[in-house]
């Protein structure tokens, strides 16, 4: 982790400090902080050259807040800078070739003394948080290399504790969070993991390490696990470890190129459901105890869902599968309800059950080319068939 | 409050601090926004979480247009469709893949989608615009054809299909079509 907490009284920021360049003065460190070099309101900022990280944080000290942490900064220069120049709303601001040339955006919101102002890049996000409470996204992918930095434009402002939060070993980590967790555009880098020892009701992450970049995003974890745009390419995974009454994944995978990859729970001990989902990926499931129920789920593209083994119920209610999906279930024990089920597109999909112990009951089931069967051993109702 | 999203011209203001900046025209009336701009060009997206007071104060203004409120709402036939296609073919964004029956959703993510792809080519310093949309990609620099692929890379996208032969529209709705699929974290919301 880069960091700085300017200890050295009035000089100027010493290499791996490179000033922005062009018409931008230079910072110097400040009993108990850093500020720009003329003292005096005008452009000035430096970044931290030697650090490639996507994040920069600096503790407001005092004076007008026309200033704040830098990213992505580099030769012309270019890059993005925060200010709350009006004292009343912050801004993130783009800097192309030397000039404050476009706003990005705006929030209510000021800066505290002590309190960290921080500027980080999640994909096309950039996101300003105010004491650690996430107050502005903007989404500008114009720049995204470089270096952070601070910019110090009025001549009073002054920050102390820069760090660009690139830990070699990052984390995140949540002793205890009783009923929920909802995470958004977050990226997770391989040093980077989210530790949760335990969620009591909704789900218990750990040591996630999702590498370069992919956002894991899940509107609401409740008793579901949505994961939307999900771009993780081969070797990256997503390790759970347990949930305990309604979702436990265990050495999920998530493999392929962006839009390609599985989601494989290793074991579900209770019950698995998705609602009104788009699953863009194939889910195979080497194990359900006791039920999967899929409503309302889309999967799409040449997914399928793959259950090697289903102990006793696998539910899925108006699941549409599109394009080359397939429904492979090997063996299931006691029970297979479809209801308003469609397979779409002719001669593309696949329902195979090699085994079926109990029940197959499909109700409102369409299946618009073969259906291949394998052995089922006690009653097969079914309802308005169509084949 | 109600989140919204705009298209409207951008300005170079000067606003007490900045000289000359780019920022959305009517970005003074919005209590917060989340602009993503179309490269070099004077359009950009909007998001913004507004009452209803500050929403009729923005679209009393001509020139600009507004997704409805629930994004699920499909782009209906005749005079709607046309309005939004000649609003963007107007403002020389490519318009010919916007289909009744496609859902405000879809449509912003693609849009967007174009915006992000234009103004990351503007981040390398070329204009793609510096073509006519109808102009085949070859008409523009290597270093300018170089730079879309790049930010097609940069943005997992296919480039599948696309070659110098192709048009700058051809090729902006090829990409940007594959952004249909992706939900859009924007302004803070999933879109």
């Amino acid at each position: 982790m880069a960091s700085d907490d300017f200890a050295s009284a009035n000089s100027p920021l010493a290499s791996p400090w490179t000033g922005f360049g062009g018409s931008f003065g230079n910072l110097r460190s400040t009993s108990g902080g850093c500020r720009n070099v003329a003292g005096s309101d005008a452009d000035a900022g430096a970044y931290y050259s030697s650090s490639s990280a996507q994040s920069s944080q600096v503790d407001y000290v005092s004076g007008s807040t026309d200033g704040g942490p830098a990213l992505n900064m580099g030769v012309g220069p270019d890059g993005y800078v925060d200010s709350a120049y009006n004292g009343t709303e912050v801004f993130t601001f783009r800097v192309d070739d030397g000039s404050v040339s476009a706003e990005l955006g705006h929030a209510t919101g000021v800066y505290v003394a002590t309190q960290a102002v921080r500027l980080r890049r999640s994909g096309n996000n950039l996101i300003t948080s105010l004491a650690g409470v996430d107050t502005l996204t903007v989404t500008d992918a114009t720049y995204t290399g470089g270096s952070p930095g601070v910019l110090c434009y009025s001549g009073d402002f002054i920050v102390d504790n820069w760090t660009d939060g690139a830990a070699g070993a990052f984390s995140l980590t949540i002793g205890q969070l009783s009923y929920a967790l909802s995470l958004q555009a977050v990226t997770l880098k391989a040093d980077r993991p989210l530790t949760i020892a335990q969620l009591s009701y909704a789900l218990t992450l750990q040591s996630v390490s999702m590498i370069a970049g992919p956002t894991l995003q899940a509107g609401q974890i409740s008793y579901a696990l949505s994961l939307q745009d999900v771009s993780a390419k081969a070797d990256r995974t997503l390790p759970i470890g347990q949930l305990s009454y309604a979702l436990s994944l265990q050495a999920v995978t998530t493999t392929g190129p962006a839009t390609t990859f599985s989601l494989s729970p290793e074991q579900i001990s209770y019950a698995l459901s998705l609602a009104d989902s788009l699953a863009d990926y194939e889910m195979s499931a080497a194990q359900i105890s006791y039920a999967l129920t899929l409503q309302d789920v889309a999967l799409i593209c040449g997914r399928k869902v793959t259950n090697d083994q289903l102990s006793y119920a696998l539910s899925l209610q108006s699941v549409g599968l599109f394009r080359g999906a397939a429904l492979q279930i090997d063996q299931i024990s006691y029970a297979l309800n479809l209801q308003t089920l469609g397979f779409v597109y002719v001669g593309s999909f696949t329902l195979a059950c090699e085994k079926i112990d109990y029940a197959l009951n499909l109700q409102q089931v369409a299946l618009l080319s073969s259906a291949n069967r394998g052995e089922i051993f006690h009653t097969l109702p079914l309802n308005w068939w169509t084949k | 409050m109600t989140v919204r999203i705009y298209l409207m011209p951008t300005i170079l203001a000067d606003n007490g601090r900045h000289l000359n900046m780019k920022r959305a025209k009517y970005r003074t009336l919005l209590s917060n926004s989340s602009v993503i701009h179309y490269g070099p060009e004077p359009y950009c997206m909007v998001l913004s979480d507004v009452d209803t007071t500050q929403h009729s104060a923005v679209m009393a203004n001509a020139d600009v247009r507004a997704a409805p409120a629930d994004l699920d709402t499909t782009i209906a036939s005749g005079a709607p469709l046309n309005t939004i296609v000649n609003t963007l073919e107007a403002a020389s964004i490519p318009a010919q893949w916007v289909v009744a029956g496609m859902s405000f959703r879809t449509f912003v993510r693609r849009l967007a989608g174009i915006f992000i792809v234009t103004q990351g080519v503007s981040g390398k310093k070329f204009r793609l615009l510096q073509a006519a949309l109808d102009d085949p990609l070859n008409t523009l620099s290597a270093n300018a054809h170089s730079a879309l692929l790049d930010i097609a890379t940069a943005q997992q996208l296919s480039t599948t299909g696309i070659t110098g032969s192709t048009t700058l529209r051809s090729a902006l709705t090829t990409l940007c079509a594959q952004f249909a699929t992706r939900p859009l974290f924007y302004g803070g919301v999933s879109l």
